[in-house]
C-alpha cells in the first residue's frame, strides 16, 4: 500500500510506493510479461496465446482500492509493435478501452482523477518495451488537472477550448485537423516538439464523445505518432497525458485533450529537467514552438 | 466524495447500450462477455486476485486457461509489469 504525503512548499502530494522497487526492469525479450502464454511455457501476466486488448491491474501499483487504482493497458499482443505501428481499427478499439476504464474507475468513491497514460521509451523510464500504457485512478484531484482548471477560472471559460480558437486563429503552430480534432504545438510548449490533440467541440471526457469522433481521435493520435516517428526517423520516445474532466463529485467541468511530452530536442540529445526547471519551475525552450510546428508538419506530411 | 454517478446514471450520450459500469461485481464466468461499443469484454480474476479485462472487436480471442489461472504456481508465473 503506497503512503501519501503533503508537501508543504510545493503544495502538493507526494505517494510513496516503495514496494515498486521491485518491478520488472527491462527484461530480456524471451520474458515479457506483457507477452501472451506460449503453450507449455510458464504463463505470463496474460494467460491468452493472442489477444488484441487486455486491462490488468498494475502488480506494482502506486495506488490501489481503497484509495485509488493502477491499471496497464496492453495494446497489442505483439511484442514489437508500437501504437504508431497498429491499424487504425486497433487505435480506435483503444479509445473505446480507454472510454470505458474512465467510466468504471471513474464511478468509484476512491477514484477522483482517471490518468489515462503512456510512457514510451527508457528516456521516459520505460521498464518494458513491450506496446502498452497504464491508467492511473487517484484518490486525489492531482496538481496538473488542478492547475487546468484554474486556468479556467482565470480565462473565464473552458481554457482548452480558448487556446484552442487562439491557435486555429494564429495557424502558425498548427499541425493538422480532422473534422472532429485539431492537433498544435502550444504557444508556450514546455518540451522541444510538445504536441496537444483537442477535441474541438467541448467533451468534457471520452464518455460525452459521439462513436464517430473515438474513431477521429483515433485517427489524429496514429498521424501524431507516426510523424513524431519520422521527425528523426528513430522511434520517439514521448509521454502521453490523456486529460479529461475529473470523477470527483460535484466534478468541474474538463476537456478532453492529449498532451505529448517528448524529451528529445534533437535526434540524439536530451532535453533535460534541470536547474530552473526543477528549482525555479521555469521551463528554458531550445526550439521556438514555430519552427517545432513546422518540422511537425512536415514530418507528419512524410509519414502519411 | 458523495454524489457520484450512480450505475445507472453514467454520462453516456451516445446512446449506445448501457455501458457494463452497472455490474460492479465482476462476472467470474469469462465465457459470456459484455458488450461495450464496438468490443467484447471478459472479465478474469488472476491467481492472486488481480482483474484481467480482455477486450475484442470479434470472438476470436483463445485462451489458454479456464476462468483463472489459478492452477499456475505462483514460482511458475513471470515477474510483473511496470
Amino acid at each position: 500500500m503506497s503512503e501519501l504525503r503533503f508537501n508543504e512548499l510545493r503544495g502538493e502530494p507526494v505517494a510513496y510506493a516503495i514496494h515498486r522497487q521491485d518491478r520488472t526492469f527491462l527484461p530480456d525479450r524471451a520474458h515479457c510479461p506483457l507477452d501472451p502464454t506460449r503453450p507449455g511455457e510458464p504463463p505470463t501476466e496474460i494467460p491468452l496465446e493472442s489477444f488484441e486488448i487486455v486491462v490488468f491491474d498494475n502488480r506494482f501499483p502506486a495506488f490501489e482500492a481503497p484509495a485509488g487504482a493502477a491499471e496497464v493497458v496492453v495494446y497489442t499482443d505483439d511484442h514489437d509493435a508500437s501504437l504508431a505501428s497498429l491499424p487504425i481499427e486497433r487505435v480506435e478499439a483503444l479509445m473505446w478501452v480507454w472510454r470505458h476504464r474512465y467510466q468504471e474507475l471513474g464511478a468509484r468513491e476512491d477514484v477522483e482523477y482517471v490518468y489515462i497514460f503512456e510512457n514510451r521509451g527508457v528516456e521516459v523510464g520505460v521498464t518494458l518495451h513491450h506496446p502498452h500504457g497504464q491508467i492511473y485512478g487517484y484518490p486525489f484531484l492531482p496538481p496538473v488537472p488542478a492547475l487546468e482548471l484554474a486556468a479556467d477560472a482565470r480565462l473565464g471559460r473552458c481554457a482548452p477550448c480558448v487556446l484552442l480558437a487562439r491557435e486555429r486563429a494564429d495557424g502558425r503552430r498548427l499541425l493538422f485537423e480532422n473534422d472532429a480534432v485539431s492537433a498544435y504545438v502550444p504557444e508556450a510548449a514546455r518540451w522541444p516538439y510538445e504536441a496537444h490533440l483537442a477535441m474541438r467541440v467541448h467533451r468534457p471526457s471520452l464518455t460525452d464523445c459521439e462513436p464517430r469522433e473515438l474513431r477521429l481521435l483515433a485517427e489524429a493520435l496514429l498521424a501524431l505518432v507516426r510523424g513524431y516517428d519520422a521527425l528523426f526517423e528513430r522511434p520517439l520516445p514521448y509521454v502521453m497525458a490523456v486529460h479529461q474532466a475529473p470523477t470527483c463529485a460535484g466534478s468541474p467541468d474538463g476537456h478532453l485533450h492529449v498532451e505529448f511530452y517528448p524529451p528529445l530536442r534533437t535526434a540524439e540529445k536530451l532535453k533535460y529537467l534541470a536547474g530552473s526547471e526543477q528549482g525555479a519551475g521555469t521551463f528554458i525552450g531550445d526550439v521556438l514552438p514555430e519552427e517545432a510546428a513546422e518540422g511537425l508538419r512536415e514530418a507528419i506530411e512524410r509519414a502519411r | 466524495m458523495d454524489g457520484k454517478p450512480g450505475p445507472s446514471e453514467e454520462r453516456d450520450e451516445t446512446g449506445l447500450e448501457a455501458a457494463p459500469v452497472a455490474s460492479r461485481e465482476r462476472s467470474s464466468d469469462p465465457a459470456r462477455p459484455e458488450r461495450y461499443g464496438p468490443l467484447d469484454v471478459t472479465r478474469m480474476r488472476k491467481e492472486d486476485g488481480r482483474a484481467l479485462i480482455v477486450y475484442s472487436r470479434t470472438e476470436r480471442t483463445e485462451r489458454t486457461e479456464s476462468a483463472e489461472s489459478a492452477d499456475v504456481p505462483r514460482e511458475h508465473q513471470r515477474p510483473g509489469p511496470a
